[in-house]
């Protein structure tokens, strides 16, 4: 399928689904996205609206769980990685490695720190 | 291990409560269940609330929002205002006009975002008629007695107005809609809370094969529709004939692209019970949005004779009366096009709900 390249923020919404597996609802995915992209701080809000622009997109499929106590009698809508989401976060990770690659030679081999300019 | 008093593991619950009532439906029960869960005290809730719903609701209002739909609820919106004694004439009246048209978009896009997931009650949808016929006649009404006033009413259209029409309106649209409350009822559910793989494929076909149908019809009624206005415009003096044109592209367009796009997409090839369920979900989605702008087109043409009046024709007191008349039928046709709309929206935001639940069951 030819998709539009993925976000940096739905890349990242796409790995903490991808690392979840049956476990990816709404709070499960905001608290690892908040790892990922430590020391950044992430809205929950800015999870729920990219996780059904990715919805709409078709890369993930959502389900709801039987509900539960804790949450009141309410059901967790959970998120799984469709077959082009899978696709499309390859993509952006061989992107990645050629963009980290490249930066990495320019500053001399893999292993190379960022320096901030005075 | 801790364990922490229920005040402290739940939010109290108007608070609670409240903070429901702001998620839009369709998102509500997961996103106020992971509020829920995340609630450390009521100061922390507020704040997290507070932080993610504008997002939910924004995400909300840009899945429901259908640009070409909106452009002709707009265009209606704005015909209405100009054709009427209450939008001064002059470029401040297009101004107030535009403005007053671009603030009802909006409310109606709040609306639709937090509009329930299943069709209205039957009470509901009787009382709603009658609210909007009421309305209509009061308008028709109020602009009635401004002719009047002005001299310009000619004889007998007061009488006729009172005693022909409005006695026949309330009940004949109240009516309309109490049937179409009833043929709800009457359907049947096709889907089930627990289906088998290939049972939800052939439903799923079964959908193909009817969408397939009617937009093949629609499309052809589509170009027809196109082909004969054209032919009208290129053979008649037409007042604004831009505007027709346009209107002759703009349903050649949405005929073409029925016939080449409108067809439901083939399932993926080996795709398991949840990416099946997934894929249904969004062409029901999609399609209901091709539904709703192919209803929305329909009356267009009405919208661009009120509008092309409006606009270019001197106004003598006949035409003032028939454009009286026009808006008014105009306004119940669009309410008309509004609930068949809302209707379908519910039976398929059911269908979704189903479709999110469904559990996968296994043959014996």
């Amino acid at each position: 399928m030819d998709t539009a390249p993925l976000g940096q923020f739905e890349q990242l919404v796409l790995t903490a689904i991808l690392t979840l597996e049956e476990n990816a609802y709404g709070v499960t995915i905001h608290a690892r996205i908040e790892e990922l992209a430590a020391p950044r701080k992430i809205k929950l809000g800015a999870v729920y609206a990219t996780l059904d622009r990715l919805e709409d997109k078709r890369l993930i499929a959502s389900w709801l769980s039987e509900p539960t106590k804790e949450r009141g009698g309410r059901s967790r809508r959970h998120y799984r990685l469709e077959e082009d989401g899978e696709v499309a976060l390859r993509d952006s990770a061989q992107t990645a490695r050629r963009i980290y690659e490249t930066i990495a030679a320019r500053f001399g081999g893999l292993a190379w720190k960022f320096v901030p300019q005075s | 291990m801790e364990v922490r008093s229920p005040e402290l593991t739940c939010p109290p619950e108007r608070l609670e409560w409240l903070v429901q009532v702001l998620i839009p439906p369709a998102a509500r029960e997961a996103v106020a269940g992971d509020l829920r869960e995340l609630y450390r005290s009521p100061s922390q809730y507020i704040a997290m609330a507070a932080r993610t719903i504008p997002f939910v609701l924004i995400g909300h209002i840009r899945r429901n929002a259908n640009p070409p739909v909106l452009a002709i609820q707009g265009f209606f919106i704005f015909c209405c205002l100009m054709a009427t004694s209450l939008v001064p004439a002059g470029p401040g009246g297009w101004t107030l006009a535009v403005l007053v048209s671009a603030f009802v978009l909006a409310a109606t896009l709040l609306a639709d975002a937090y509009q329930e997931q299943n069709p209205p009650s039957p009470k509901r949808a009787i009382i709603e008629t009658i609210i909007v016929t009421a309305l209509v006649v009061m308008f028709v009404l109020r602009e009635l007695f401004a002719l009047r006033a002005a001299h310009r009413l000619p004889d007998g259209q007061f009488g006729l107005f009172m005693w022909a029409i409005v006695p026949f309106t309330m009940p004949v649209l109240s009516g309309l809609r109490a049937m179409m409350v009833l043929a709800r009822e009457r359907r049947e559910q096709s889907l089930f809370d627990a289906m088998e793989p290939c049972e939800l494929k052939a439903q799923y076909r079964r959908f193909q094969a009817q969408t397939r149908l009617r937009n093949c019809l629609q499309s052809l009624l589509l170009l027809g529709a196109s082909a004969g206005f054209a032919y009208v415009c290129a053979t008649h003096v037409i007042p604004a004939p831009a505007l027709a044109w346009s209107l002759v592209s703009i349903y050649a367009v949405v005929g073409a692209y029925l016939l080449i796009h409108g067809a439901a997409v083939r399932l993926p090839d080996g795709a398991d019970f949840l990416s099946l369920r997934s894929a249904f979900q969004s062409e029901l989605s999609r399609q209901h949005e091709i539904r709703r702008l192919i209803l929305w087109l329909w009356p267009t043409p009405l919208l661009f004779a009120i509008f092309a009046a409006v606009t270019t024709r001197p106004r003598n007191d006949i035409e003032l009366v028939l454009m009286l008349y026009a808006l008014p039928a105009a306004v119940l046709l669009c309410f008309f096009v509004a609930i068949l709309n809302r209707e379908r929206n519910g039976q398929i935001q059911e269908k979704i709900g189903i479709l999110a639940r469904m559990r996968q069951r296994h043959g014996p």
